[in-house]
């Protein structure tokens, strides 16, 4: 007989393998987006905290802190297996909320730069596609344990005309093809300009449903928040392997 | 209408990881393995490369990089999009391949260690399982292929084990003693905050292990599958 406990902070329902902290932006999440629930293959549980302001988050604010650090621990006591977020730049909390609890945290695509850094030849460069591209400064790096030996191109979203329009600024209604249109534009003029990248990464949590895209038109892998979130649900909820011999 | 090309050397198509193995007696290797197709979630193809050797790597010979280079840039001809190896050891060698080729390249779950260690925060332990023979070699390895972490890494030997009779792979047995070995491990490392699993042969009991030790566990199967879902992304068909 298996014997389930009773966790100490009953949550809800169980089951939840992903925690997905959802600050206040008002946009449509498109499938897709990390704050879509029928993006994943697995249960996720997005909630919303209304306290922290990512306009801030975005420059690393201090005000921003204590925010982030109260969603994580909540998260945390929800019972999921780690914790997610809807911005990169919550890499600038990442240090300090992983003190607070024992799960892993993946706040921030901009997590995977050190793994893709090795994975691509020393004289690539990696082109990090954010919306706040002069935010992409080397403290901010330093946070993800990249050596820097790598180049790293920061390509803004702002003459992106529907993405920032609709999407930078709060809007109830985007045309997803057009943003696709502009975003494929941005990166395969990037891809003729600088003949050396060797990878992108998609800092921004609304850039996942337009990947598969940019892959195809550019023949360049893309990194994005749902290759990492994947990555991790899947070493927090291991499987049996169901192959053949 | 798309129009498709042929790639120029090879017929075959959508073999997308090629994989670099070990020029080493063939083991049986049930379905988890490396060495096991149907783990992967894609098509991959596998090539034996001339003098790659376990022992070589960990005692820091790397004359075997010359025909990896070559078997990696074949592989890339022939139209693989990302190339991973069977052997974690081969994370020596990572750095050399990577720049030989332009396509991505993840020879060694240890690659992970940078963004497992920011994950968890510098002050838990991350623990790295591999073979007895390999593991005394671990911190030097990790260290001589430049891979930085803060965090404290312990590593931990464990094998897998053979029919007595045979040459035979015991399931159950290696499973009982790779278990065996991460609950000691978290016995003496209460702070553990990840494993990773080095040896390509491990990932079949990686159930098995996080089972037992409750943390993330890492391998060349999570790596691969990190690997494939950025060179083939998929369109995600959900609703709002």
């Amino acid at each position: 007989m298996k014997v389930f406990k009773q966790k100490i902070h009953r949550p809800t329902a169980y089951g939840y393998c992903v925690g997905v902290m959802d600050f206040p932006w008002k946009v449509p999440y498109i499938p897709g987006d990390v704050t879509n629930a029928s993006t994943y293959d697995y249960p996720v549980l997005i909630k919303t905290y209304t306290g922290v302001d990512l306009t801030r988050v975005v420059t690393g604010d201090r005000s921003e802190k204590d925010g982030v650090l109260e969603a994580v621990k909540d998260m945390n006591r929800q019972g999921v297996k780690g914790i997610t977020g809807d911005c990169g730049f919550l890499l600038n909390y990442l240090d300090e909320a992983t003190r607070e609890v024992d799960i892993p945290l993946f706040m921030s695509s901009l997590q995977q730069l050190p793994v893709i850094a090795s994975m691509i030849g020393q004289d690539k460069a990696i082109a990090v596609v954010t919306p706040g591209p002069e935010q992409m400064t080397q403290t901010l790096l330093d946070k993800t344990g990249f050596d820097g030996v790598r180049e790293v191109i920061a390509l803004g979203l702002l003459e992106c005309e529907e993405f920032a329009s609709k999407l930078c600024q709060e809007s109830d209604c985007v045309d997803s093809d057009k943003v696709e249109a502009e975003i494929v534009a941005l990166t395969s003029q990037a891809a003729a300009d600088h003949p050396n990248i060797g990878a992108f990464l998609f800092e921004c949590s609304m850039l996942p449903p337009y990947s598969k895209a940019v892959q195809e038109a550019t023949g360049l892998p893309v990194f994005d928040f749902l290759t990492m979130i994947d990555l991790f649900q899947k070493a927090t909820h291991r499987r049996r392997f169901e192959g053949y011999y | 209408m798309p129009i498709y090309r042929t790639n120029g050397s090879s017929e075959i198509c959508g073999q997308a990881i090629g994989i670099l193995c070990l020029d080493e007696e063939p083991q049986p290797s049930p379905p988890g393995a490396v060495n096991n197709a149907s783990s992967f979630a894609c098509p991959v193809v596998y090539r034996v490369v001339p003098g790659f050797t376990t022992t070589k790597l960990v005692d820091g010979n790397n004359d075997c990089v010359d025909n990896m280079i070559e078997t990696a840039r074949e592989l890339q001809r022939e139209g693989v999009q990302g190339i991973i190896s069977n052997c974690g050891c081969a994370i020596a060698l990572q750095s050399m391949i990577a720049s030989a080729v332009s396509i991505p390249v993840a020879l060694s779950p240890l690659l992970l260690l940078p963004m497992i260690a920011r994950s968890i925060g510098a002050q838990k332990t991350i623990a790295v399982m591999s073979a007895p023979s390999t593991h005394k070699h671990m911190v030097n390895m990790i260290a001589r292929a430049g891979i930085e972490v803060a965090n404290p890494v312990t590593t931990c030997g464990a094998d897998i084990v053979k029919q007595s009779e045979t040459a035979d792979l015991d399931f159950s047995a290696t499973e009982a003693s790779l278990v065996h070995s991460a609950r000691q491990l978290m016995a003496d490392n209460p702070h553990t905050g990840a494993m990773v699993l080095e040896d390509g042969r491990f990932p079949p009991y990686a159930k098995a292990i996080q089972d037992t030790s409750g943390v993330p566990v890492f391998d060349a199967i999570t790596l691969a599958d990190f690997l494939f879902a950025a060179i083939h992304p998929r369109a995600r068909q959900g609703h709002m």
